[in-house]
């Protein structure tokens, strides 16, 4: 009889075999029946309709006939609620669970002031392990309404991340802290060579590496600080000289213009010695200092001080290129060219400096020398001399060049800018 | 006549959660003993557990033959790395492995169980240990309370589950 009243009470859920004895896993066996998850709860029904469906499609091999699986759970109803996770299986459940449980302790995170400081901790923290993060988890139950299953969602979240558990901290930080904070800049950790730098607050966590392309550099690091003030030194001085030498220009190049007529009067190899040609050119180089006095071979004493310095002004490939230009012949280089040749592309040189002095006066000091390279690889030294060829040596260089194409442009820019300062004597270039 | 049974504190300790535990009752009020909650370094030792479980149950779910295949190996693969990391002891990782069904069905009904269950668990533990275990809300000194060690995790889960689970 007391057995029989006994059995009127609800009796205790049985312990069955759980994972492992001694296990806590075995724990829940026993306490099954207090179902925290309801929604797993509700979607049973459907399980084991889909349970039955894999079942009745079952081969005697054991292996699953899957079109017979398809074709019953599209019959059934219940089968049907459940088709997704016939397919996608439990983890996607768990995987929602956890989504749902993330933006549930977001809400509750924001208010609580220990949730903040911890994961405040956390975040900074170089090496965090799923050792602590489990203290954690206990912790915060301890110290927080959040409920256990919400806990753990976010503890699962963490640990899960793809790029790893800091990442996962810093993640959920910048969940709590907002879209506005997290965009706001905040000083980060110097580039490698040491320059500072700024980092959005949420980009911050994550390390300079990982902000990528969000990190702002805000000053000069200390080698770059020393290499602009050298070049920028060094920038100064190149301008200072150009504009130096944009002032002295009229007195270098009024003898050296004269000096080149009257080469072209004496011939190349300065047949007319004695003539009133010569005697010039002697005298006008006498007087710059350019021959020694007494000179009896005047010319070629010229020839060889405007070889010296079209070689100091100008790169060895230009300079066999413009005495050929100059005289009116492809296969002259500088050893072969005459001092007429010579002190032209010499003239030539100094207007492509007097051009670019004039043109950068505007470029601030510091950006010279830079703006200065950029300038000459834009300029044909040749379009500088054009006045100064022959009629069939502008014809030859002319047709050497394709209209339309990076060269011709070159001469055609160079032209204009010599025009433009009125570097060129007769106003035919072109 | 038994209005309750051993287990029935145990019903209360881990009610749905946000729900306070019963406060323990005593021999002299009549009612039967409270079960004690689990200590922090045990928790920790039980979330320990269960996780580690999960991350073997996780791999075998992601699996594409499960459900299709016999998954036997896959499941002796897993159990014996839980062996190897000392999380539980080959004698109940056997024992666990005799349960194994045969059809590939009844495999992918079972590991989806234990899943299910072991998330569960993982629930529970915090809750209990909450119910009883009052926090300072001061974080500092409350790190300092993080005394868990993973070396000593058998000894931590064998003492939980016989001060706080015992019977389970």
């Amino acid at each position: 009889m007391a057995d029989s009243v006994s059995a009127l009470y609800p009796q205790p859920a049985q312990p069955t075999q759980g994972l492992l004895n001694g296990d806590p896993s075995k724990l829940i066996s026993t306490l099954s029946g207090l179902n925290q998850f309801q929604m797993i709860a509700k979607t049973l029904a459907a399980k084991q309709a889909v349970g039955s469906a894999f079942q009745q499609s079952l081969r005697p091999d054991g292996t699953v006939d899957l079109d017979k699986t398809a074709d019953i759970i599209k019959n059934d109803p219940n089968a049907a609620f459940m088709g997704q996770e016939a397919t996608s299986g439990i983890l996607s459940q768990r995987k929602q669970q956890i989504e749902n449980n993330t933006s549930a302790f977001d809400l509750t995170a924001k208010q609580n002031g220990f949730v903040q400081q911890w994961l405040a901790g956390r975040s900074n923290q170089p090496n965090v392990t799923s050792e602590d993060l489990h203290n954690d988890a206990v912790t915060l139950s301890r110290n927080t309404g959040i409920p256990s299953e919400m806990i753990n969602g976010v503890i699962d979240s963490i640990t899960n991340d793809p790029k790893g558990i800091k990442n996962g901290l810093v993640t959920l930080q910048n969940r709590l802290m907002g879209a506005a904070t997290a965009a706001g800049r905040v000083e980060g950790p110097p580039t490698a060579e040491g320059a500072p730098q700024k980092v959005p607050l949420g980009a911050a966590g994550y390390g300079t590496q990982a902000a990528g392309g969000a990190t702002m550099q805000t000053g000069l690091s200390p080698a770059e600080t020393a290499a602009q003030t050298a070049s920028g030194s060094a920038s100064g001085t190149a301008s200072a000289g150009a504009l130096g030498g944009a002032a002295n220009y009229a007195s270098r190049v009024t003898p050296l213009t004269k000096i080149v007529h009257l080469l072209d009067e004496v011939g190349p190899t300065g047949q007319g010695i004695g003539t009133e040609s010569t005697n010039t050119v002697k005298n006008i180089a006498e007087g710059l200092g350019i021959i020694k006095p007494g000179s009896t071979k005047p010319v070629e004493e010229l020839r060889k001080y405007y070889t010296q310095n079209v070689l100091r002004n100008a790169d060895i490939g230009s300079t066999d290129k413009m005495v050929a230009a100059f005289h009116g012949a492809p296969n002259i280089d500088l050893n072969q060219a005459s001092a007429s040749d010579l002190a032209k592309t010499d003239l030539s040189l100094q207007r492509l400096a007097q051009a670019q002095a004039l043109e950068g006066v505007h470029v601030p000091k510091d950006k010279y020398q830079e703006w200065a390279a950029q300038f000459n690889n834009q300029q044909d030294p040749i379009a500088y001399g054009f006045d100064l060829m022959s009629a069939d040596a502008q014809k030859k260089y002319l047709a050497s060049m394709k209209p339309g194409s990076d060269e011709y442009n070159r001469f055609k820019t160079s032209l204009g800018i010599a025009h433009r300062h009125k570097l060129l004597e007769k106003q035919n270039g072109g | 006549m038994r209005l309750s049974t051993p287990e029935a504190p145990q019903k209360k300790a881990l009610q749905p959660m946000g729900q306070p535990m019963a406060q323990p009752q005593t021999a002299s009020q009549g009612g039967p003993q409270q079960q004690p909650a689990p200590t922090h370094s045990q928790t920790v030792a039980a979330l320990r557990h269960l996780s580690a479980i999960q991350s073997e149950l996780t791999k075998l779910l992601e699996n594409p033959n499960l459900g299709k295949a016999d998954m036997k190996s896959a499941i002796i693969d897993g159990v014996t790395k839980l062996v190897a990391d000392r999380i539980v002891p080959a004698t109940a990782a056997v024992a666990k492995l005799a349960m194994v069904p045969d059809r590939p069905f009844e495999q992918k009904k079972w590991i989806e169980q234990d899943y299910v269950q072991n998330e569960q668990a993982r629930n529970l533990v915090l809750d209990h240990h909450r119910a009883s275990a009052v926090g300072t809300e001061n974080y500092e000194l409350e790190n300092k309370l993080h005394d868990s060690d993973p070396e000593n995790h058998m000894q931590d889960i064998s003492a939980m589950m016989q001060s706080n689970y015992k019977g389970a």
